[in-house]
């Protein structure tokens, strides 16, 4: 049985009647891991001892009528700045090279609980962007490529986790996101990437670059195994009934929208259109995504604080890097604070906006997948206030693809959800994808 | 108010939000508080850095004080308690 590219959901079923092995699978993926995650820079740590180790496991107390639920024998990655036991931590950055835990990371913990097999670390961008960076190259393990065109990039932070998934690496992964981390490489590598409310996740063991703003969330084919993942994860219950929606169509989320990108999202509109009830929607307007950048600023200086006083940033690969954290150590007390006002004052505005509706709805970005060469500093400056809102609020979201340009890449659209409701964005999702098949497809060579 | 530009990609935000002037522009005008935090970082760390990185961190803090300016615009009432 060819198991590469299944969901988790049927891979599980499989798995659950013993007709596929755990530790066939888990060879199947390590295999991949090692020849097609290698030329993508997918992986910082293949992990194959204990993914086999766990694959044992998990094939016994299956065999003896011992099993744990959809995730047991499920091989999976975990984002490089989640500690995994005495396996190297990089954290993305040559500073943390040689870094190693003699624990678990909780998220880690859980799902070795639910019978997961975890098959290595995903490559990220050094200290998930927290010095700031330029290029795509930000990692120690260099580039990730996408798998839908090796030219161009797979977005970052959670990079390794977008091409793992994106080229059938792995059924799943596990993705961070403190702004645009999880929902940006979903985007660009034709996944479904779910970043949970703030909270939701427990953080233990994660690295720390937004003590207020850090989410850890899953990367999988479908919003359905999104749902799945994050029901093992946390103590959210998935599957939970249908219900009828209100979706807010937002009208301001992006300024200038790629051509193709606006037409596969006014087809994927109309899909909405056609199966929910759409209103159109404005975001409020302030100062929201200056008062998020500012606490991502103050909270990764003082997060990194070490690294910046002892001068080890400039070990980092990007030439952003090398000096942001500097700039950020500077921000006021007073402009800190300032920020957190404003957010309570979004918050209030962001609450009377769930009234209406129950998930907001826009393309997930104005722009298809970018070359690896490309200056992100000056090329692609634009404004996301619904990124800004909803990472400074802790709003669930999801990114789901939406389409393929003519170029062949692929592009999404993303729900937002009230605190807490990540059912409302995973049933948006469900309903898209039970009326598309866009995310059904995969890159071809892989 | 209408923030009208940010790196999308690059997390240190705050340094995107404004539109940039041209470099030029930018070294003639430095804000003041831009020209201060420049001074002290320069003071602690001045000799890690080479001079293109110094121009980059004046450029970066210049571009970051426009964005903490219009933070410090939106008017706030005393009541307002920071979020938790």
């Amino acid at each position: 049985m060819n198991v590469v590219g299944m969901s988790v959901r049927e891979l599980g079923e499989h798995i659950r009647k013993r007709e596929v092995s755990p530790v066939e699978v888990a060879e199947t993926f390590l295999d991949r891991g090692e020849r097609i995650g290698a030329k993508l820079n997918a992986y910082a740590t293949l992990t194959r001892e204990r993914a086999l180790t766990e694959a044992r496991e998990a094939e016994k107390e299956i065999a003896a009528g011992k099993y744990r639920g959809p995730l047991h024998g499920i091989p999976y990655a975990a984002k490089d700045l989640l500690a995994a036991k005495g396996y190297p931590t990089t954290w993305g950055a040559r500073p943390y090279a040689n870094q190693r835990f003699d624990f678990d990371a909780a998220v880690i913990r859980r799902l070795h609980d639910a019978g997961a097999v975890l098959l290595g670390k995903a490559a990220m961008i050094e200290l998930a962007g927290g010095m700031g960076y330029r290029y795509g190259t930000a990692s120690l393990q260099g580039g990730a490529k996408n798998p839908w065109n090796e030219t161009c990039w797979t977005c970052g932070s959670s990079s390794g986790s977008g091409a793992i998934v994106s080229a059938m690496l792995a059924p799943f992964a596990i993705g961070t996101e403190t702004w645009g981390s999880i929902i940006c490489p979903s985007a660009y590598c034709g996944i479904s990437g779910l970043r949970p409310t703030f909270d939701r996740v427990s953080r233990e063991g994660a690295m720390a670059l937004s003590y207020s703003m850090d989410k850890i969330g899953p990367m999988a084919r479908t919003a359905d195994d999104c749902g799945i993942v994050l029901s093992q994860i946390s103590s959210f219950k998935y599957p939970r009934p249908t219900r009828a929606l209100r979706i807010g169509w937002v009208m301001n989320a992006w300024k200038d929208v790629q051509p193709d990108i606006q037409k596969l999202t006014a087809d994927a509109l109309a899909v909405l259109r056609a199966n929910a009830k759409v209103e159109d929607i404005a975001l409020p307007e302030g100062p929201w995504e200056v008062a998020a950048g500012t606490t991502i600023s103050v909270e990764g200086a003082s997060a990194f604080d070490s690294l910046i006083e002892s001068g080890r940033v400039a070990e980092l690969t990007d030439p952003l890097g090398k000096i942001g954290g500097y700039v950020n150590a500077t921000i006021s007390g007073a402009d800190y604070v300032r920020a957190q006002r404003i957010r309570t004052i979004l918050r209030k505005k962001v609450d009377e906006l769930f009234t209406h509706v129950d998930v907001l709805a826009a393309a997930s970005l104005p722009v298809v997948a970018t070359t690896m060469e490309t200056n992100l500093e000056t090329d692609l400056a634009f404004s996301d206030p619904l990124g800004g809102i909803g990472n400074f609020c802790g709003l669930p979201a999801i990114s789901v693809p939406s389409g393929f340009t003519s170029k062949g890449l692929p592009a999404g659209i993303q729900f937002v959800g009230k605190f807490g409701d990540e059912d409302a964005v995973l049933a948006a999702a469900n309903l898209f994808q039970s009326r598309t098949q866009w995310h059904l497809r995969t890159p071809p060579g892989v | 108010m209408k923030v009208t530009r940010r790196d999308f990609f690059v997390t240190t935000a705050v340094a995107g939000v404004a539109q940039a002037l041209p470099a030029a522009q930018e070294a003639l005008q430095p804000a003041p508080e831009a020209s201060a935090r420049y001074d002290w970082i320069m003071g602690k760390w001045g000799t890690r850095f080479t001079d293109e990185q110094k121009s980059e961190i004046r450029r970066l803090l210049n571009d970051n004080e426009k964005g903490l300016a219009s933070m410090r615009a939106y008017a706030l009432t005393n009541d307002v308690e920071p979020a938790r």
